[in-house]
């Protein structure tokens, strides 16, 4: 019985929210998920300490989730027990104010606080020739809303963490994933914006499962694309060579990866070793790749194997290179985007989002709109509510003074 | 140009200030109806200088650490202004005057040129996560110096249950709530954004973590009054020490704490 009341109680609920703010600073102050080597050099000899305290991911600790629950359980017992006292407070108000005991005060001056509060839209009930006049009576209910919100927030928040399932994948343009699902994403283009700060914007086209089409949709970042029960978001990018292959009068071309080899016969062709954003150009006019933050001057780094022998090269794009009877022409490196698809159940974001409402209104109702009663009774007036209204008790008082 | 108008801004707001304090010191009423006219111009030209910058820069200029303490000094004079049309008591401004002019300050450090806005700010959710911010960090400002102010008269007055007293605890009280419900909008909101941008809603980066800490702090604040019926000093040395933390959350975090946030 004791332990359930120290549970329910707002001390408690303190004590959780110190510990809550305390595992905090330390999951802001040191820098989370490194590895271990990190931690021993930064702060030698405490690197130990912090791996075993898990101080390396507070936020996914054990003690710290075990701090949330508690705080969830606080707040059910808290709130729920609460609203008992609301639905009271709410239902008595009128009886409670017309019993209370009045300020002496004279006809006109209730005449005029009568007059104050219709100007103020006040609501009016009677009783025995008593009047009380009232505003904001849902007011009663601002806590409960507010804590009810934030325990369905850390519910949700909760669920849709841990429901949420991210799969990112790199698509070139004219490429498709398709999705365990049976749901298909085309990348149908890629295009990076001008300027300091591009826009990267993908053009998609989905299949759900069921065979239904988007149609084509451009995605990206802060416009993400909901369809098939899956959530796309434009995530990044990436860059990688492009090659067309030409024999015979007949083309195709291919993104290529690193240590990919190309060749028709088996023997002689060409192996793509790297890609380099930038290169530096020396007296001679020898070409050395440099490696640089954009691809300003791409240029491709490969061997060319023939007749059994084999060089190392750089090929700046746009050359065209014939091993055998083979051409090989370098094309424009290819961006393409990184995709991340998000699955999780609308219900749950649904829900989650309703709980921010909760929160937000719960919170109106405690500070905004505060319950206020005032009784006109046959001698004099009083005030009434669960908190302090002071610009009406100004707006009184001087009405009295005058 | 637009520089012009912001330090006429910013000098205007110290001009007001040192005014309101001779006529505080002296006693001058005078003086300090100068102070008031002062800093509703002040306030004109720091609204024009938004507005203006703004337009040129053809979205809310509220996008990078300049700008968001140039909004948060406009947010306190707009606060001035309002709290002062509504209490029509004058010690608001010896409260507000000398806070807007040190964010205002701070704010005349940071470089001001207008910076192409990267894709990830440009979202709806932006004005709703970055305007109430700016009137939350106001309000919490205002509860600080509030908070001084309440110290400071209690050294003279040596009692709390004076009714000066009491009218600044109180102010101090609803300036939180405000500030407390505009805070939890914040955060909810830049949830909503983050998921759009980022596609999950929390990520425990410093930033967002920072602003958690300053709202628990605020919601320890709301309970402690109503459980321990805390009231004057106390709570006047809470209000001072919160916004510690917001300042940390709004210059600490971005100086020291790397994260997705490092931008603003
Ligand atoms: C960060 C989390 C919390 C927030 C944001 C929050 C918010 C609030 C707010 C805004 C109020 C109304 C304050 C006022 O009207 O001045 C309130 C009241 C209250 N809170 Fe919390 N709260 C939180 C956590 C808790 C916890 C953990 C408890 C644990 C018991 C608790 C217990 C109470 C109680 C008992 C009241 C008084 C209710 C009444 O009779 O009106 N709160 N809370």
């Amino acid at each position: 019985m004791k332990i359930l009341k120290f549970l329910r109680s707002m001390k408690f609920g303190m004590i959780l929210l110190v510990l809550i703010v305390i595992c905090s600073l330390f999951g802001s102050l040191i820098l989370q998920n490194q590895e271990p080597a990190y931690y021993e050099a930064k702060y030698p000899g405490f690197g130990g300490i912090i791996t075993v305290l898990s101080l390396d991911d507070v936020f996914s600790s054990w003690y710290f989730i075990v701090l949330l629950i508690l705080l969830g359980i606080n707040l059910i017992l808290c709130s729920v027990l609460r609203l008992k006292n609301n639905i009271s407070a709410y239902s008595t108000c009128f009886e409670k104010t017309f019993s209370k005991e009045c300020e002496p005060a004279s006809g006109g001056v209730r005449d005029k606080i009568e007059a104050l509060l219709k100007s103020k839209r006040f609501k009016v009930t009677e009783k025995d020739g008593e009047k009380v006049y009232y505003k904001n009576r849902l007011g009663y209910y601002g806590s409960f809303i507010t804590h009810l919100g934030l325990l369905l927030v850390l519910a949700f928040a909760a669920g849709a963490m841990y429901l949420s399932v991210y799969n990112d994948q790199m698509i070139l343009p004219g490429d498709s994933y398709t999705l365990e699902d049976g749901t298909t994403v085309a990348v149908d283009s890629f295009t990076i914006g001008e300027g300091a700060m591009p826009d990267y914007r993908s053009v998609l086209s989905i299949t759900d499962k069921n065979g239904k089409e988007s149609g084509s949709r451009e995605i990206s970042v802060n416009y993400p694309l909901s369809f098939g029960g899956h959530k796309f978001f434009q995530q990044s990018y990436g860059v990688t060579g492009y090659l067309t292959v030409t024999n015979e009068g007949e083309s195709s071309s291919i993104a290529l990866e690193y240590g990919m080899f190309i060749t028709l016969d088996g023997t002689n062709g060409i192996r793509y070793e790297a890609l380099y954003p930038d290169y530096e150009t020396d007296e001679g006019g020898k070409i050395t790749p440099v490696n640089a933050q954009d691809f300003v001057n791409p240029v491709y780094l490969i061997s060319i194997t023939e007749g059994g022998e084999t060089t190392i090269g750089v090929v700046l794009p746009g050359t065209t290179l014939s091993v055998g009877d083979v051409m090989y022409t370098f094309e424009a490196p290819l961006y393409y985007p990184g995709i991340r698809i998000k699955t999780v159940p609308a219900i749950i974001m649904g829900l989650l989002y309703f709980s921010f409402g909760l929160l937000i209104v719960g919170l109106y109702l405690c500070f905004f709109h505060v319950p206020i009663f005032v009784k006109i009774g046959k001698k004099g007036y009083a005030l009434n509510g669960p908190k302090h209204n002071f610009s009406l008790e100004n707006d009184i008082n001087s009405i009295r003074r005058v | 140009m637009l520089n012009i108008l912001f330090f006429a801004s910013l000098i205007s707001l110290f001009v007001a200030t040192v005014v309101e304090f001779i006529g505080l010191s002296f006693k001058k009423d005078g003086a300090k109806k100068a102070a008031w006219i002062i800093s509703l111009i002040s306030f004109a030209l720091l609204t024009a200088y938004m507005v203006i910058r703004g337009i040129e820069a053809g979205r809310l200029p509220l996008s990078n650490q300049f700008e968001f303490a140039a909004g948060f000094a406009w947010g306190i004079s707009l606060l001035h202004i309002v709290l002062r049309l509504w209490l029509k008591q004058d010690w608001i401004s010896a409260v507000c005057l000398p806070t807007a002019f040190l964010i205002l300050s701070y704010a005349a450090l940071l470089p001001k040129e207008i910076n192409e806005l990267m894709p990830a700010l440009k979202s709806a959710w932006f004005g709703l996560h970055i305007g109430s911010a700016v009137f939350s960090y106001a309000a919490f400002a205002i509860a600080g110096a509030v908070g001084i102010k309440y110290l400071s008269t209690f050294k003279k007055v040596k009692n709390e249950s004076d009714e000066r007293l009491i009218q600044l605890d109180y102010i101090a009280y609803r300036l939180i709530a405000f500030g407390f419900l505009m805070l939890t909008v914040v955060i909810l909101s830049g949830c909503i954004w983050a998921e759009q941008a980022w596609s999950s809603f929390w990520t425990w980066d410093p930033k967002e973590t920072w602003a958690l800490i300053t709202w628990i702090i605020y919601a320890i604040y709301l309970h402690q009054r109503m459980r321990k019926g805390w009231r004057g000093k106390k709570m006047a040395v809470f209000a001072i020490i919160a916004v510690v933390c917001v300042l940390f959350t709004f210059i600490g975090v971005n100086q020291l704490l790397p994260g997705l946030h490092s931008y603003a």
